[in-house]
């Protein structure tokens, strides 16, 4: 599943580079984030850490790709002494491939809101319970500080919607920070 | 300034979207989860609880979840579920089921199977059959017994398989604490398997010092017990399942030998 959503930049730049504009304006980055869940005892991710790229189509539009993974998890869960000391052990991993648009607007000459809209491929793969994924909408929400003519800075809200086993979910929400350059 | 006042909003607002979320515990799943009941059933009366580990009990506060004992795929009854975390004893969860309920006899090898359903729509099963119940021999029901004279002796017709205990339960008997499921009050002693008899020599039942009558009911009680399967997909755990028999007679002549 990894090896497939690191092909999703390379899809991306691919298909854009066909349809190929003047000016044309990469940019390419790392991202690194914290999780909030719902702080229940089966040990979600705290963090998240990846690399993005994209395509200016225009001053307020970009196509965005994003490979994020999380720090893996685990847990131990033991039976009631009263009974037995038997325990299974719990390992998790997260990760996903994201495509979609980005809309900046620009408030000054500094700092930028920004937004993003796409599908993400979220894969979730566990000891007990074996792999499951899906797309689904993933959106973000946050501010871009221009901290030079080519280089920038994110702060974000994000959204992703991972399907567990056993057919329950995790819409997991996280802060994410963002340092991309242009070429 | 503006800027970072609404930056910091950001900061916030996740805190305040994921602030709201299920009850955890409906979210374990069934893998990381140890089940473990406990039946016994006279010919027409169930005694049963199911519960749930996972490092600490979890507490189902989830009215969606729910469990039932279902009979032969036929007769289908809820059991109640641990559902707070304010629990004092585990036999506040146990369900009783009575003969009307029931509306016919349970017979030995009648299925057994607890089933839960988990809120995010799984169903999980675990199956036991009914043992057999043991036939007493001696004594014979409401048989007079004059302890002070003679043994008391006790015959059934099936040998356990395993160790086990032949339970008295009366109220001229010293009492000990229940300390199991079973919640029998009396003196108990060992079975070992194989075992079709066992014999309380004279005078020796330790009869309470301020019992005054000269007559006392007593009851004997045997749990045949076997074992059933927990739900593959749990983490494990264990299901007990006995046939309850009991046999009432009468201790006389109490006063002479004590």
């Amino acid at each position: 599943m990894i090896n497939k959503l690191f092909l999703l930049p390379l899809i991306l730049t691919s298909t854009v580079s066909l349809a190929e504009e003047q000016n044309p304006q990469w940019y390419a980055g790392i991202t690194a984030g914290f999780n909030h869940t719902d702080g229940d005892y089966i040990g979600d991710p705290d963090t998240k850490y990846g690399i993005k790229g994209g395509y200016i189509l225009n001053h307020w539009l970009a196509v965005e790709s994003e490979l994020i993974l999380h720090n893996n998890e685990s847990g131990r869960f033991c039976d009631s002494a009263e009974f037995s000391n038997e325990c299974v052990t719990l390992k998790q991993e997260y990760n996903y491939g994201f495509i979609g648009l980005r809309a900046t607007k620009p408030v000054g000459n500094v700092f930028a809101f920004t937004a993003r809209l796409g599908g993400a491929l979220a894969n979730y793969d566990s000891s007990l319970t074996g792999s499951e994924s899906k797309f689904n909408v993933s959106g973000s929400l946050g501010m871009l500080w221009n901290i030079g003519q080519n280089s920038q800075l994110t702060l974000e809200l994000q959204q992703v919607d991972y399907a567990l086993a056993n057919k329950t979910h995790e819409n997991i929400m996280s802060q994410n920070l963002s340092f991309t350059m242009k070429f | 300034m503006n800027h970072f006042i609404k930056l910091a909003g950001l900061l916030l607002l996740p805190s305040i979207i994921t602030g709201c979320g299920d009850n955890p515990s409906t979210k374990y799943p069934e893998q990381t989860i140890f089940q473990h009941i406990d039946i016994i059933a006279t010919q027409d009366s169930i005694k049963a609880k199911s519960e749930y580990y996972s490092n600490n009990v979890v507490y189902f506060s989830s009215e969606n979840e729910k469990q039932f004992l279902t009979i032969n795929s036929d007769k289908k009854f809820e059991l109640n579920v641990q559902r707070t975390s304010s629990a004092s004893s585990h036999h506040d969860f146990t369900t009783l089921i009575d003969q009307s309920q029931l509306e016919s006899s349970l017979l030995s090898g009648d299925q057994f199977a607890v089933i839960f359903e988990r809120s995010n729509g799984n169903v999980l099963e675990s199956s036991a059959s009914l043992p057999d119940f043991i036939q007493f021999i001696t004594p014979i029901e409401a048989q007079q017994i004059d302890h002070s004279s003679e043994d008391l002796i006790f015959e059934w017709d099936l040998s356990s398989a395993k160790e086990n205990a032949l339970y008295l339960q009366g109220e001229c008997l010293v009492e000990t604490y229940p300390y199991d499921f079973k919640d029998i009050s009396g003196p108990n002693f060992d079975i070992i398997p194989g075992q079709t008899s066992l014999t309380i020599a004279v005078n020796s039942l330790q009869i309470n010092t301020w019992y005054e009558q000269d007559t006392c009911e007593v009851t004997a009680h045997f749990f045949n017990e076997d074992t059933g399967v927990i739900d593959e997909d749990l983490a494990g755990g264990t299901y007990k399942i006995s046939s309850h028999s009991t046999r009432t007679f009468i201790l006389k002549n109490l006063q002479a030998g004590n």
